[in-house]
């Protein structure tokens, strides 16, 4: 029944070209957002919640699915691009997009992210279709331990992500840990690390923190080298190059573990696609074979995170469309459209209005057509970008940098914040120190701490409550298999390295 | 050579690391020591308090941090052991190296700050000046220098400048100022 | 010459200043921005972007909305504190601008602050997740009068709403509930519903699909009348409990709005809010709108912030230098 109104909802929404060209409007209008630094998918939606209200309510959800759907491709486009994430969803997507980039593969690295968008999109409708009633039950199971246990999970996860030595990376990761202290305390409100200054109350956001570390930092990087001939973005990079079928092929696994953790961290009510992202790259360097190649250009590290970004959409409606919570900041906002049509997701909405719930689901899957197509069609002018002369670009990403990070909660605080870490970024750069752990310390920080100290509260102090939970156990088993492996590894690796240094003398 | 400057160089790096990590670490614990509300928060009833896990982190990024630099100091005494050990001429040649490399290092280093310093003031300008002057001001001087910096001719670079800096800025006011309603 | 310039100028801009008086009549001339201090999504956004959408009848601007967010609410009112005086910057604020103003130093003081038009309460009601047994409130209250602290509610962190609804119950039945923090009213819900905690005082439109689905129960709303949304549930009166818990939205102005701007926005505000159209849209949302003119606006603001301060006083939660 479900799938017959589906199919209705789809072909009448695809016959009718005032709707056709509302949700092409949508995807173009999400892309270009989602692409502006400082404009998350968040504020995309926002701004353009206002032209929704007097929609019919089928197509204002149609409409603002498919600006939320195309944000978030559109996030990876400037990852990509000059090296600022454009939305949360995108900061990992850039540590291996823009060194693609970088060496002349832009169109590639955009292709691989799109077609990976698709797929995670894709992937993470048809989990919701199917199984949104079954794991929503399952996302439910998620307390506080086990949040506790998946912030472990991926702070062991962390520690490899980096390149370099890895109790560097963790020192690193460290300071974003007390970066996300920063504000007043989520348990007590009590303020930490504010120096007595009401500007660093407001705590440091990811998203100028990002903007800061990889946009501005780059920007200082390469700011001297601009007057070499050869800049550091060479005009190679637009060139076409054939799109190699195979490797996108070979990549389907990562595409596939990208997608399933997107889903399932986004199933989890407030994780969100930063959280997914992050494990997704950190579990993509960890058990691959080649994690040296990461940070250089390595496609599973575009791939997995952007099929992980997509796939955690289809994640986040499934708490917001079974139980009326919403999964992140997006979904509240979709949420809040919703409501003003008169329509409120929740455990009522599959048996009092089934027809609304597929009309959902196929605004979902229009919306990632739509995303793709435009994006191809995008894809001939955007790497054209990379052809304006390096110093021009310098300064213009400067700018964006001060006026986005403005832009994202309208205060001087986080223009502030934004410039401090650029110069931290530098000087990183400078100590050869990596700097995405920073990042990913921040996003897990606030998770482990807030669920830690929420989860011994609830079990009056004892930590036996973690032992209750075989959710928490097993990842806990996982961190530890984790740390145990290259303890082993290394041994393994040496052994390898000595057999081949005896076959080859020099 | 090659070994020595290396070695130099990281023995270095690492010290530097070193006192990053530890100047961090005691600014942090600074700031939550000095809070009486973090301090008192400590073993009180059952939630652990706010002050916890940052004397944690903040103390082995302590320790961490330590170790690095006493690895570097390690380092530092084994390549002045090595260097005075070995001839001269390996000594003044480390030494004659990094001074070059240094110089543009430090060329490197003052475009890095001015540009962290006119975009610090720049918040200021334009709620002085208002957006498009502001920031105008401020691009066309870097579009200029960095433009006679790739080509040594000052008059195109002026031009361009000119012209690329308004373009830019206009650019930037219409998408974030008309269009999204940015209150700047 | 360049004295002649000088002195056209500097009459020419004389003249303007002398000139602002006389146009006053014209205020509003230019957008107004309303600004909110809670991320995009939430109650209070919701609110400012209906009040936004419906406009247009009844002023010859737009209205903006912008999300100035962090700090617990307190960095978008020190925005509005900060902005000029010119009638221009709108606030909306609730329960938390109360509380900031006396846990956080660096808040802003509710002094520096003008209130405009109250818009309406957020009445709060009383949750349990369906994995407790307790049907009414009297077995509520007998639970935790039996063991104290017996009973686990998910708030919010001590200064937000659904904490200082918590704290009232506490101090008006004399029980004391177990309180675990969460970050906000959607993880609060999540945990109700996944049974981590026991009980929560929310808003009801949060809660309303869960009651009626069975996932959680309601057992009393803490407000004057029965929600819309909600007609089941009797209120705490009803049952012979006299409490009441209830956020509120308002709007305000920093201190020193010329009177006849603030007299205007007032009044333009209040018909904005009696608008049957308006109020239509907003009861679809689960919005209780019952305006009130400044004076009353004012004079709920004292009360309430005498109200707030001292259950925040009795958990020891006010700051030194800000007691009273």
């Amino acid at each position: 029944m479900l799938i017959e109104s589906f199919i209705t909802t789809l072909i009448s929404t695809l016959l009718s070209p005032w709707g056709l060209s509302l949700a092409a409007l949508g995807a173009l209008l999400g892309i270009i957002l989602g692409a502006l630094p400082g404009v998350s998918s968040t504020m995309a939606l926002a701004i353009l919640l206002p032209l929704s209200f007097s929609m019919d309510a089928h197509l204002a959800i149609l409409f603002l699915l498919c600006v939320f759907v195309a944000s978030v491709y559109g996030g990876s486009i400037s990852a990509i691009l000059i090296n600022i994430p454009g939305t949360p969803g995108a900061i990992v997507t850039q540590l291996d997009g823009h060194p693609m980039a970088k060496a002349g593969k832009a169109r590639e690295a955009l292709t691989y992210a799109l077609i990976a968008s698709t797929v995670g999109g894709a992937f993470g409708l048809g989990l919701l279709v199917i199984t949104a009633p079954l794991l929503a039950n399952v996302a439910m199971s998620f307390r506080s331990p086990e949040f506790a246990a998946v912030a472990v999970f991926g702070l062991v996860l962390l520690a490899y992500a980096s390149p370099g030595t890895t109790v560097r990376g963790l020192l690193v990761g460290a300071i974003g840990l007390i970066c996300g202290m920063v504000g007043f305390d989520t348990l007590t409100d009590v303020p930490r690390f504010t120096f007595d200054t009401s500007a660093l109350q407001g705590g440091i956001e990811l998203v100028p923190l990002c903007v800061g570390l990889f946009g501005l930092g780059e920007v200082l990087k390469h700011l001297h080298a601009s007057n070499q001939t050869a800049p550091a973005i060479s005009m190679a990079a637009t060139q076409r190059t054939r799109l190699k079928v195979r490797t996108l092929i070979k990549s389907w696994k990562s595409m596939l573990r990208g997608s399933l953790i997107g889903a399932f961290v986004g199933a989890i009510p407030a994780a969100g696609s930063a959280i997914a992202v992050a494990i997704a790259y950190a579990q993509e360097v960890r058990f691959s074979k080649h994690p040296e190649q990461f940070g250089q250009g390595a496609i599973e590290g575009v791939v997995a995170p952007e099929a992980a970004n997509s796939s955690s959409i289809g994640g986040t409606l499934i708490p917001m469309m079974t139980l009326g919570v919403p999964g992140d900041a997006i979904t509240a906002v979709l949420m809040g459209s919703l409501l003003i049509h008169g329509l409120r997701p929740g455990p009522m909405l599959f048996s009092e209005n089934p027809e609304f719930v597929s009309s959902i689901y196929a605004g979902f899957l229009i919306a990632l057509l739509l995303t793709l197509i435009i994006g191809i069609l995008l894809m001939r002018w955007l790497p054209l970008i990379l052809r304006i002369p390096s110093h021009i670009l310098l300064i213009g990403i400067a700018l964006l940098c001060v006026v986005g990070a403005y832009a994202i909660r309208n205060s001087m605080a986080d223009v502030y914040i934004m410039l401090f870490f650029g110069a931290l970024g530098y000087l990183l750069h400078l100590l050869s120190l990596p700097s995405a752990p920073l990042a990913f310390g921040l996003i897990l920080g606030p998770l482990l701490e807030e669920n830690l100290r929420r989860s011994l509260i609830l079990g009056r102090g004892s930590w036996d409550i973690f032992l209750h939970s075989p959710i928490a156990m097993g990842l806990f088993a996982l961190s530890a298999f984790a740390i145990a492996l290259p303890l082993l590894a290394p041994l393994w690796v040496r052994l390898k390295s000595d057999i081949q240094r005896f076959k080859t003398p020099f | 050579m090659t070994i020595s400057t290396f070695r130099s160089t990281a023995a270095l790096r690492d010290m530097a690391c070193g006192v990053f990590f530890c100047g961090f670490s005691l600014i942090g614990l600074s700031s939550v020591t000095n809070s009486t509300a973090l301090m008192d928060s400590l073993n009180q009833g059952l939630d652990p308090g706010p002050a916890l896990l940052p004397l944690v982190t903040l103390g082995l990024m302590l320790i961490g941090g330590s170790l690095i630099m006493a690895k570097g100091l390690w380092r530092w005494v084994q390549y002045i052991k090595h260097s005075r050990q070995s001839m001269r001429p390996a000594y003044s040649e480390t030494c004659a190296k990094p001074s070059k490399k240094s110089s543009l290092n430090i060329s490197q280093h003052l475009h890095a700050a001015a540009l962290l310093a006119s975009l610090a003031i720049l918040p200021s300008v334009i709620q002085w000046l208002g957006f498009l002057p502001a920031v105008v001001a401020m691009a066309l001087p870097w579009l200029v220098w960095l433009g006679y910096r790739r080509t040594h001719r000052i008059t195109q670079a002026t031009l361009f400048g000119c012209l690329i800096s308004s373009l830019l800025c206009l650019t930037l006011y219409l998408i974030f100022i008309t269009l999204l309603d940015v209150p700047l | 010459m360049k004295k002649q310039l000088l002195i056209i100028s500097s009459t020419v801009l004389l003249g303007l200043q002398c000139a602002t008086p006389i146009f006053a009549n014209d205020f509003p001339e230019k957008p107004i921005n309303i600004v909110v201090p809670w991320p995009a999504g939430g109650a209070y956004d919701l609110a400012a972007r209906l009040i936004a959408e419906h406009a247009s009848d009844t002023f010859s601007v737009p209205l903006v909305v912008q999300n100035v967010t962090g700090a617990a609410g307190s960095t978008g009112v020190r925005h509005v504190a900060n902005a000029n005086a010119d009638g221009y910057t709108i606030g909306v604020m609730g329960t938390h601008a109360i509380a900031q103003s006396y846990m956080n130093p660096n808040a802003t003081s509710l002094d520096e602050l003008t209130p405009l038009v109250f818009i309406g309460p957020e009445p709060a009601a009383l949750a349990v997740s369906s994995e407790t047994n307790i049907e009414d409130i009297a077995t509520y209250l007998d639970t935790l009068k039996d063991t104290p602290g017996n009973i686990i509610n998910g708030n919010d962190s001590p200064g937000g709403f659904s904490y200082i609804a918590a704290s009232m119950l506490e101090n008006q039945f004399d029980v004391e509930l177990t309180k675990i923090p969460y970050q906000g009213y959607a993880p609060t819900v999540s945990a109700l519903l996944s049974g981590e905690v026991m009980s929560a005082l929310l808003p009801i439109p949060l809660l309303a699909d869960q009651h009626a689905a069975g996932q959680l129960r309601l057992l009393g709303v803490a407000a004057q009348e029965r929600h819309p949304f909600a007609p089941d549930v009797p209120t705490f009166k009803e049952q012979g409990y006299d409490f009441i818990a209830e956020d509120f939205f308002m709007l305000y102005l920093p201190e020193e709005v010329p009177e006849e701007r603030r007299e205007k926005l007032a009044d333009m505000f209040y018909a904005l809010l009696q608008d049957t159209s308006f109020q239509d849209a907003a009861s679809k949302i689960g919005l209780v709108i019952q305006p009130k003119p400044f004076d009353e606006t004012e004079r709920y603001l004292e009360q309430r912030s005498d109200e707030v301060y001292d259950i925040l006083a009795t958990s020891g939660l006010v700051d030194g230098s800000l007691t009273r």
